[in-house]
């Protein structure tokens, strides 16, 4: 059961320098005591990242659990020598592992059968099409030779983007609680929040192929039919990343955004 | 076209999805469409980050052109500054997807306006 008290009285953060130090250390001899030390530290930006994704069907309890998961990998991977946060660092690793979560769990329920069959099968039409047609199809062409209707097409295309949609909808905490809101301005949990983070640290965090990707279409000006000739996967799935990806990474500035607020 | 919706994201989908069915009725290629996708996303998330009070309602309106379409989003409420309402990231993500993007002031409300064509 989640408690009431909340969270960064019961998980008190430490000071920045000492967790730093303390990464220094566990780096230098792996002691099991610091490594729980800097996770239990790090516990209310767990809470506060979780309660975001609440309220879309899936337990308070059960997204904590999940965001601790994504705490734990970041704890282990994080290098003490990198100019950034920790809390910086581990933000999108933990958003990452709620997204994986809800986009795992979500598909099976949100989305009927018959458009989860129909989009799979719409991977391998739009290939086909861009590749006959040289150029991207419209709906009505991908429409005819799925065959099914315009509507079934945009509805099945659309089921796709479900993932994107909680992850934006995860951006603005539109409860209307910051934060700052949340646990008081002098809390020093807020602290470990605050730092300005520009969009690099973030994109350094991405897959490579993602961050290739993102490179390609918005700084090289490809298509997605380009690209996804280029990496050799279906536009579909140029789509649907590029889409992940973007959402990812708005999520986390605003996230960031809202904290300078 | 226009509509109007509570300011938050998750009625975002309503934006986005109103904008596939008239980008499916103007013939809009595969591409197009996700690229108005993320445009919209962009766009709305931005207005709903930057507005200062924050914005109730959300107020967008489809324009049909020859060969694309036009969309104009505002909040309820002032955003900042042209500049600071695109990010560097967001400008490099709406270049490449939009054309003509502007934001502009109406009304005392800051207005983002764009065009995607159809293919």
């Amino acid at each position: 059961m989640t408690s009431t008290v909340p969270s960064h009285e019961r998980h008190p953060q430490l000071p920045k320098p000492e967790v730093k130090r303390l990464f220094q250390e566990l780096r230098t001899r792996d002691d099991p005591e610091i490594r729980a030390t800097l996770i239990e530290s790090h516990l209310g930006l767990v809470e506060y990242l979780a309660r975001r994704f609440a309220g879309r069907g899936e337990p308070l309890d059960d997204l904590i659990q999940v965001a601790t998961i994504g705490l734990v990998k970041a704890v282990d991977r994080f290098d003490p020598g990198r100019e950034v946060e920790f809390s910086t660092y581990a933000t999108p690793t933990i958003v990452g592992e709620l997204k994986r979560h809800f986009r795992d769990k979500g598909w099976a329920v949100r989305v009927p059968r018959r458009l989860q069959e129909l989009n799979l099968r719409l991977g391998g039409v739009i290939s086909q099409l861009s590749q006959d047609l040289q150029r991207s199809p419209t709906v009505a062409e991908i429409a005819l030779a799925s065959e099914a209707s315009q509507e079934e097409v945009l509805e099945a295309l659309d089921s796709a983007h479900a993932y994107s949609l909680i992850s934006l909808d995860a951006a603005a905490t539109e409860e209307g609680l910051s934060y700052h809101e949340q646990i008081g301005s002098e809390d020093e949990a807020l602290e470990a929040l605050e730092d300005r983070i520009s969009v690099g640290p973030l994109l350094r965090q991405l897959p490579p192929r993602e961050r290739h990707m993102l490179h390609l279409r918005f700084f090289k000006g490809m298509t997605q039919s380009e690209i996804a000739q280029e990496l050799g996967i279906s536009q579909m799935h140029v789509s649907r990343l590029l889409a992940k990806t973007l959402a990812t990474l708005r999520s986390d500035l605003q996230g960031e955004e809202q904290k300078e607020r | 076209m226009t509509i109007r919706i509570p300011a938050t994201t998750r009625h975002v989908a309503l934006v986005r999805a109103t904008a596939t069915t008239l980008a499916a009725l103007l013939d809009f290629t595969y591409d197009r469409l996700t690229d108005l996708h993320i445009a919209i996303d962009e766009v709305c998330s931005r207005i709903l980050a930057t507005s200062s009070p924050r914005a109730s309602r959300l107020e967008v309106t489809f324009t049909l052109q020859e060969g694309g379409m036009k969309i104009d989003a505002r909040g309820d409420s002032p955003i900042k500054s042209g500049e600071e309402f695109l990010t560097t990231w967001s400008k490099a993500i709406l270049d490449s997807v939009t054309e003509h993007m502007h934001v502009g002031v109406r009304d005392g409300v800051s207005v983002a306006t764009f065009r995607i064509p159809r293919g």
